[in-house]
């Protein structure tokens, strides 16, 4: 299927240096796409961009919103136009990403208990997010990271791990939505795929339990409450799992340093499970590190993790990888440049203009430079700026080579059909069970709707995933 | 400690939301009925003063009746029915019942639409459609939250009922 049979304009492609998923070189559509482009020109799927408008409409109006300031109210861009990923090639993904939990716990487990990482001592006790109080400190089953996730890129080889997210990761739920608005709204674009189901909360679930040394443990959903920017999602994966969401004021901690749930007129429960979507636990609710590290009750995930999210320790993750599996890493990541090694900062700043600039503790795209995106113009001083900030903070940021990764068609209108190249990247979740990590088929593909930054939290948009078999 | 059914929990969190949810829907209704009265009266009697004495008990200084039309309606100060309104929907959005989520959207919609300050007659229709809207919200509250309604007659048979 050539894009010359699509109506005249439909395709809008501006990044030809970039592997497209959906249309290859020749200009034919590629197999994954093939019968979507079909279905899209069905000549009786009447009034496509009605359906599209209320889909947009009714998730704005039912809250679907992703908030970087408290009182702002800002609907997540939607794509109808998924990504298709055929399923061989999401295995490797798959086995690459529970390949990586098991590692990434297996540090975490050896940062709190024999510290004999292979990590230069200074980078993990100098990380803001190690937590010397949970030294010693084993949770049930070894696990640290029941939620994990993994942000991926592609390059039309390869797929590619540019950042770990250990502590709170979001956007698991959506995915949900638009499979949901799809389902709703636009379910004849679905024709002729099986995709394999994605239900992620019922790993997590799973997980929740497999952490509690109780047999029916309570569980609950700790959320920062509904002007945190990533309410909507707390508030849906509660639902879907039909578990309390609780804010900071319900939680206590019970004379027997139990946590408990205050129910006003009647009492209190105690709760096992605490799947806490917030960082600074202890300011949410004083006393619950105690609570934890007293196994009163369990956390998912455990405080601590995060200093295996560092950006400085990602750069060392296939090492760990070969130090505690014996395997060689099945995803690759960018090489990365430590400017804490002498050797390295000079190599970064002698190849500065092709690395992406990250600052350690920075997160969603935030504190991110990538000096080729900027105009030749104003390029020189940006660069002199970063050298210098480097030079005097070699602990406060990490780069990375900058990768020429994939994008794939986004909808611009249905109708008339006008489509166009946007970059990509994919965040693959994982659940740490008692058998193991648990990759659900699917997972959250965010498109760049300028430049290549992919973030909500710096503008992108969100895409549903599917995974097929061809 | 376990005697309570865990299903259905009403969390001090909820209680409060619900509580802070009611008080926006009243503040919205009463600020939007007294302003739509003083501007009958700027309309009518060419006379600023109900708008003056609405600016006075709500803590809004008065210049120009323009501008504190403009205050009154959109200004970023808890007394503007726009801040009320989107008070309104953060509670909504908190007590997770979709109804209530897509109707406080609309009535925020409504009230951000911005009428041209100097025709009164747009600014009382603008006015007009925020009480159809806050009407509706309360109606939509009605089916989502009340218990249902029952006769005084079957309230009385009830009463009987009640064998004392």
């Amino acid at each position: 299927m050539h894009v010359d049979s699509l109506p005249s304009k439909a395709l809008d492609f501006s990044k030809t240096n970039s592997f497209n998923e959906a249309v290859d070189s020749s200009l034919i559509i590629r197999e994954e796409y093939r019968q979507f482009f079909k279905n899209i020109q069905n000549p009786k799927l009447l009034r496509l961009r009605e359906k599209a408008m209320s889909a947009d409409l009714t998730a704005y109006l039912e809250g679907f919103t992703y908030n970087v300031n408290p009182n702002e109210y800002n609907a997540v861009p939607m794509d109808f136009v998924p990504r298709i990923i055929d399923r061989k090639k999401f295995q490797i993904i798959e086995d690459g990403i529970k390949q990586r939990a098991n590692a990434l716990n297996l540090f975490l487990k050896d940062v709190y208990t024999e510290q004999k990482t292979i990590i230069p001592d200074d980078l993990i006790f100098g990380s803001e997010y190690f937590n010397p109080e949970l030294i010693g400190h084993l949770p049930k089953n070894d696990i640290f990271i029941q939620v994990y996730g993994a942000d991926l890129l592609y390059n039309g080889v390869t797929f590619y791990v540019i950042e770990d997210n250990l502590r709170v990761p979001s956007g698991v739920t959506y995915p949900l939505k638009i499979r949901e608005m799809s389902d709703r709204y636009l379910n004849a674009l679905k024709k002729g795929y099986k995709i394999e189901p994605f239900k992620p909360w019922k790993s997590l679930l799973e997980t929740m339990k497999d952490s509690s040394w109780v047999k029916n443990p309570f569980m609950v959903l700790l959320t920062d409450g509904p002007s945190g920017s990533a309410y909507f999602e707390h508030m849906y994966l509660s639902k879907l799992m039909n578990i309390p969401l609780v804010e900071a004021g319900d939680l206590y901690v019970t004379k027997s340093g139990h946590i408990a749930v205050r129910v006003p007129g009647e009492g209190e429960i105690q709760v096992d499970v605490i799947y806490r979507r917030v960082e600074d636990i202890d300011e949410f609710v004083p006393g619950l590190t105690k609570a934890y590290l007293d196994g009163k009750v369990a956390l998912v995930n455990s405080p601590g993790t995060g200093v295996a999210d560092d950006k400085l320790v990602y750069s060392y993750v296939p090492e760990l990888i070969r130090h505690y599996l014996s395997e060689d890493p099945i995803l690759e990541q960018p090489k990365s440049y430590n400017p804490t090694i002498p050797e390295e900062l000079e190599n970064a700043i002698l190849n500065i203009e092709n690395l992406v600039v990250k600052e350690r503790g920075g997160y969603g795209g935030m504190g991110t430079v990538i000096p080729r995106d900027h105009p030749k113009s104003k390029r020189g001083p940006l660069i002199e700026k970063i050298k210098k900030e480097i030079t005097e903070k070699p602990d406060d940021y990490l780069l990375q080579e900058t990768l020429d990764f994939s994008t794939t068609v986004t909808r611009e209108s249905f109708s008339p059909l006008i489509m166009r190249d946007s970059y990509v990247d994919l965040r693959v979740f994982s659940y740490y069970t008692k058998e193991g990590p648990m990759v659900p088929a699917g997972g959250l593909s965010r498109y760049a709707r300028h430049g290549r930054i992919t973030n909500n939290s710096s503008g992108g948009g969100v895409k549903d995933t599917w995974i097929v078999n061809l | 400690m376990s005697h309570i059914n865990k299903k259905n929990l009403i969390l001090p969190s909820n209680l409060y939301k619900v509580y802070w949810l009611g008080r926006y829907v009243e503040r919205v209704d009463s600020v939007s009925r007294a302003l739509l009265s003083s501007l009958y009266s700027l309309k009518q009697l060419k006379s600023e003063e109900p708008l003056m004495a609405l600016a006075d008990s709500l803590g809004i200084e008065f210049t120009k009746h323009e501008k504190f039309i403009e205050d009154i309606l959109h200004g970023d100060i808890p007394s503007s029915i726009l801040y009320s309104v989107r008070h309104m929907r953060t509670n909504a959005i908190g007590l997770g019942i979709e109804r209530l989520v897509r109707e406080s959207n609309i009535l925020v919609i409504a009230v951000e639409e911005r009428p041209r300050l100097n025709e009164i007659d747009e600014v009382i229709k603008h006015a007009n459609d925020i009480i159809a809207a806050i009407n509706n919200f309360g109606r939509v509250i009605n089916e989502e939250i009340a218990p249902p309604k029952i006769s005084e007659e079957k309230m009385r048979q009830q009463t009987r009922h009640q064998q004392q």
